[in-house]
């Protein structure tokens, strides 16, 4: 198993962007516009993501000349990838969550109880 | 001239802007295909392809392009690390300041060792071997307890000599006083037996003295015999030394001469030496 990544807050909201419809396919440019991160710092993310085998790529199956434009390459989160996403931003979630006036045992509305 | 100023001015910086703006996207073009040969070999391909593909989809202007592009070109040695699996340039210059910092604490901590020789460097063994693996846990032991022993043995002959030291210290100190105490003596000695000779010396004279002021004592008592007459009872004599200047003092004596020993005499008058005589003759004739 390829070590997994440091969680940083760009990695986070990478997670968040494909967590939207795992499903989908992007692209890195779109990947980096979606998630807020300045041009070309998605790339390390994507490549240390990949290498933690919680991403997979693949070109795009179009015809470079008859669309005018050179292909892309299609990123999409593994089955482990989204597992460790969700689990991240859970976590994410509750670290960051104001703990003033909350009462231990008393969860807010919609809130899991601890 | 400042026609020529203005002609550069409205003709041709406009016509260079707006070919270097044509340029920009060839020039940025160029710039990734020159990054991704900054990557590692079997990468190269896929991530010039992607860059490029990405370059295209990009919307902005073409100055943008380029420095896009540009950003890609100086970004790729740091990505290629990330390929690698080797940490980014900031990371390892992180962790080397940290090392640094965690050695330089270390140092200021720890306690000087004493320096030993390198131990020899030991054949390489097979790590999965459980008797080797025994036998050098054996020997690392026998290794730490012979140096610990040594390190007591060494702390041990340090504190005998620091305590041989100590010893010697007073056994000085216990001399120095000893010699002190003898000078004292030898000086207090030296200052008895002057006294003493200055005693001898005095009570030399008082003697010599004692003589002299005897024989003087005897001569006036002679003279004193000499010139009573009594020819009845025993004839008592009181003598008194003459007082000295050095405040010697004669216990008064008596005795008593009996009658029969007393020789009778008779009391004549001063008796004129002769060479008075002589003197007063000589002196009445030359008169």
């Amino acid at each position: 198993m390829a070590p997994q990544p440091r969680l940083t807050w760009a990695i986070l909201k990478v997670f968040k962007v494909l967590l939207d419809d795992p499903a989908a396919k992007h692209y890195g440019l779109e990947i980096g516009r979606a998630a807020g991160l300045p041009s070309g710092s998605i790339y390390p993310l994507l490549m240390r993501l990949e290498q933690a085998e919680l991403l997979v790529s693949q070109w795009e199956d179009v015809d470079p000349k008859a669309v005018g434009r050179p292909r892309r390459r299609l990123y999409q989160l593994t089955g482990q990838g989204a597992e460790v996403g969700r689990q991240a931003l859970a976590e994410a979630k509750r670290d960051l969550a104001p703990t003033w006036g909350r009462t231990p045992g008393f969860p807010l509305p919609g809130e899991a109880p601890t | 001239m400042r026609w020529l100023g203005a002609f550069f001015a409205a003709v041709i910086l406009p016509l260079l802007l707006s070919e270097f703006t044509e340029w920009c996207p060839w020039l940025a073009e160029r710039l990734v295909r020159r990054a991704a040969t900054r990557l590692p070999e079997e990468a190269r391909a896929r991530w010039e392809e992607e860059w490029l593909a990405d370059l295209n989809a990009w919307e902005g202007r073409k100055l943008s392009i380029l420095v896009r592009g540009l950003w890609i070109f100086l970004r790729a040695p740091s990505w290629g690390r990330v390929l690698q699996g080797l940490p980014s340039f900031s990371q390892e210059l992180r962790g080397r300041i940290k090392a640094f910092v965690r050695r330089s604490r270390e140092q200021q901590t720890r306690p000087p060792e004493p320096t030993e020789p390198a131990p020899p460097s030991e054949p390489d063994r097979h790590p999965q071997d459980p008797q080797l693996e025994a036998l050098r846990r054996y020997v690392s032991q026998l290794d730490t307890g012979r140096e610990s022993a040594q390190r007591e043995r060494e702390r041990q002959r340090e504190q005998e000599h620091q305590r041989e030291q100590e010893r010697q210290h007073e056994r000085d100190d216990e001399r120095e006083r000893q010699l002190a105490a003898l000078r004292r003596y030898m000086l207090d000695l030296d200052i008895r037996r002057e006294s003493a000779q200055r005693d001898s010396d005095g009570s030399r004279l008082e003697s010599e003295e004692t003589r002299w002021s005897f024989k003087k004592v005897v001569a006036k008592m002679g003279s004193l015999l000499s010139a009573r007459d009594e020819p009845k009872g025993n004839t008592r004599l009181a003598v008194k030394a003459p007082k000295r200047e050095r405040s010697f003092s004669i216990p008064e004596r008596s005795f008593s001469i009996p009658e029969s020993a007393a020789t009778p005499v008779t009391a004549e008058p001063f008796r004129v030496p002769p060479y008075v005589r002589y003197l007063g003759e000589q002196n009445s004739d030359s008169d």
